[in-house]
């Protein structure tokens, strides 16, 4: 055996070449692996990052979201109130109006609620006044249900009317009537309006009448007076009552020309006439000189109109007949309500169905109310007071005089029946 | 660039970094309200150091409204260096809950209502 046999396989240098080879493969792979565990937490990092950006959007909109909704219940809230305090103005509107109106007034008011100065306010209106004649007459002749029947039908009457004109009723006191065109709306035809109103209501009296008539009893008649003019209109009251009502000097004249006419008749001041003249026709024109005027004024007795409201008033048949002995009567001049205490005497020369002449001992005034006692031809009084008013005085005989009846009792009512069939 | 229309008006002064906003904003959606949210991120891209959002007479909001405002309120948050002051009216029924809900999206965002 010789120990100097050469080794077999790989020599050592060759041995040692791999081994070093094996050791850098090893710390590259550990590099590798190195970076692969940075990049793997730079990844993770990044995605962190990116849910975190990803939360604060989410978490950004679900704010914008509860943000817009909390909003959305504000504005709903606060629509809701002003829906709530715009439905109390309706019905605060429907109550103060609503039973004096006509609906499409009320509509309007409603559509227009700043429109309107509920607290008072000055402005031009045309102002109806009616009242009825002989209706007290009337009144003591019938039972107290057959009274309020009457009234009711007439007022029922009257209401439709005045709404189919678009007044406002601004007061019903037991049988007359106060009624504004031009509050609380005004238009361009307040004043025509009111007049062809006024025409409308004569031409339904007819229909209130009716039942009487066929139960014998006397019609009952309707005097107007309208005039133009500023006003103060508004709710006026205290915090218990109020009411949308209406004063002014202008009020006060409406109510003395409603005053001088007698049943059936229409009378209009100057300044609603100056508005209308176009389309009326007047049968006669008388001047007036009221308390309180400076000036007389004319006013004018309106039969019919023509235009957009077309109507007439029927002629009346009124035909005076001369008597062939004259009726002595005593009469004394009405002073407001309240008659005078000195009788006079006068006879009855000529006699219609509604009219008469007199001839006076002493001269009244046109306009006078006169309340009168006839005298039979025995020289007995005919009972129960006969009232009537001065409507012109003859200009060719200081103490003649034209009347109109303006509440006959059913006592005198026979006694001038028979004396007419004479 | 300052907006006047019928209902609404909205007005930057430079001098003051404040945008005044009056009227009702009514409009319909993004787009419509795409010129309003310009002049109010117009305004924050310039930096100030307070940017004040005058809302006192901004009688109506709607939704898409408050949107823009969230919008605007977002872009001003990323920077950190402008102070934002809205200020409201208590005679304004919406401002006072929903402006405050501004503060969720902004919480160093300041608010007067008078």
């Amino acid at each position: 055996m010789s120990a100097t046999q050469p080794p077999r396989g790989p020599s050592r240098k060759a041995l040692l070449a791999e081994v070093q080879a094996l050791r850098q493969r090893v710390a590259a792979l550990e590099q590798e692996k190195h970076d692969l565990e940075i990049m793997l937490e730079m990844a993770t990092d990044h995605a962190d990052d990116l849910s975190e950006a990803l939360q604060q959007e989410c978490d950004d909109l679900e704010t914008v979201l509860e943000l817009t909704t909390d909003h959305g219940d504000a504005i709903e809230a606060d629509l809701q109130e002003q829906a709530e305090a715009l439905a109390r103005r309706s019905q605060f509107i429907r109550e103060t109006f609503g039973r004096y109106v006509s609906e499409d007034v009320v509509t309007q008011l409603l559509d227009a609620p700043e429109g309107l100065e509920l607290g008072g306010a000055k402005r031009k209106v045309t102002i109806l006044m009616s009242d009825l004649r002989g209706f007290t007459t009337l009144a003591e002749c019938l039972e107290a249900q057959e009274v309020m029947r009457f009234l009711n039908r007439y007022l029922e009457a009257m209401v439709d009317v005045i709404l189919a004109y678009r007044g406002t009723i601004i007061e019903i006191l037991g049988d007359g009537l106060l009624v504004l065109f031009g509050a609380p709306l005004s238009r361009d035809d307040d004043a025509e309006r009111a007049v062809a109103c006024a025409l409308a209501m004569q031409l339904r009296m007819d229909e209130s009448n009716a039942p009487n008539r066929r139960a014998g009893l006397p019609d009952v008649e309707m005097g107007i007076g309208i005039h133009t003019g500023e006003v103060v209109v508004g709710n006026i009251g205290s915090q218990q009552r109020t009411k949308y009502g209406v004063v002014g000097s202008a009020v006060n004249l409406t109510g003395r020309i409603e005053s001088y006419t007698t049943g059936g008749q229409i009378l209009i001041s100057p300044t609603t006439y100056a508005e209308t003249a176009a389309l009326l026709t007047v049968s006669h024109q008388l001047t007036v000189a009221p308390q309180g005027v400076a000036a007389p004024i004319t006013l004018y007795d309106v039969r019919a109109m023509e235009g957009a409201h077309s109507l007439c008033l029927p002629t009346p048949m009124e035909m005076l007949v001369p008597l062939p002995q004259a009726l002595d009567l005593r009469y004394t001049v009405l002073e407001g309500k309240f008659a005078g205490s000195t009788m006079y005497g006068g006879r009855l020369v000529k006699l219609g169905t509604k009219t008469a002449e007199l001839h006076v001992d002493q001269p009244v005034a046109a306009f006078s109310n006169l309340k009168l006692h006839l005298l039979r031809p025995s020289g007995e009084v005919v009972p129960e007071d006969l009232f009537a008013k001065v409507v012109e005085t003859l200009p060719e005989d200081a103490c003649g005089v034209m009347v109109r009846f303006t509440s006959i009792p059913e006592a005198a009512w026979t006694f001038l029946d028979t004396v007419r069939r004479l | 660039m300052d907006i006047i229309h019928e209902d609404y008006q909205v007005r930057y002064d430079a001098a003051t970094a404040t945008v005044i906003c009056q009227g009702s904003f009514r409009l319909r959606g993004t787009e419509e309200y795409a010129p309003i949210l310009q002049v109010l991120t117009a305004a924050a891209d310039a930096k100030p150091a307070t940017l004040t959002l005058d809302l006192r007479t901004l009688q109506f909001l709607n939704s898409s409204g408050i949107n823009t405002l969230a919008k605007f309120v977002l872009h001003v948050r990323q920077y950190n260096a402008t102070q934002v002051v809205m200020k409201g009216s208590h005679r304004v029924p919406w401002q006072e809950k929903s402006l405050k809900n501004f503060q969720r999206l902004l919480p160093g965002l300041q608010l007067e209502i008078e």
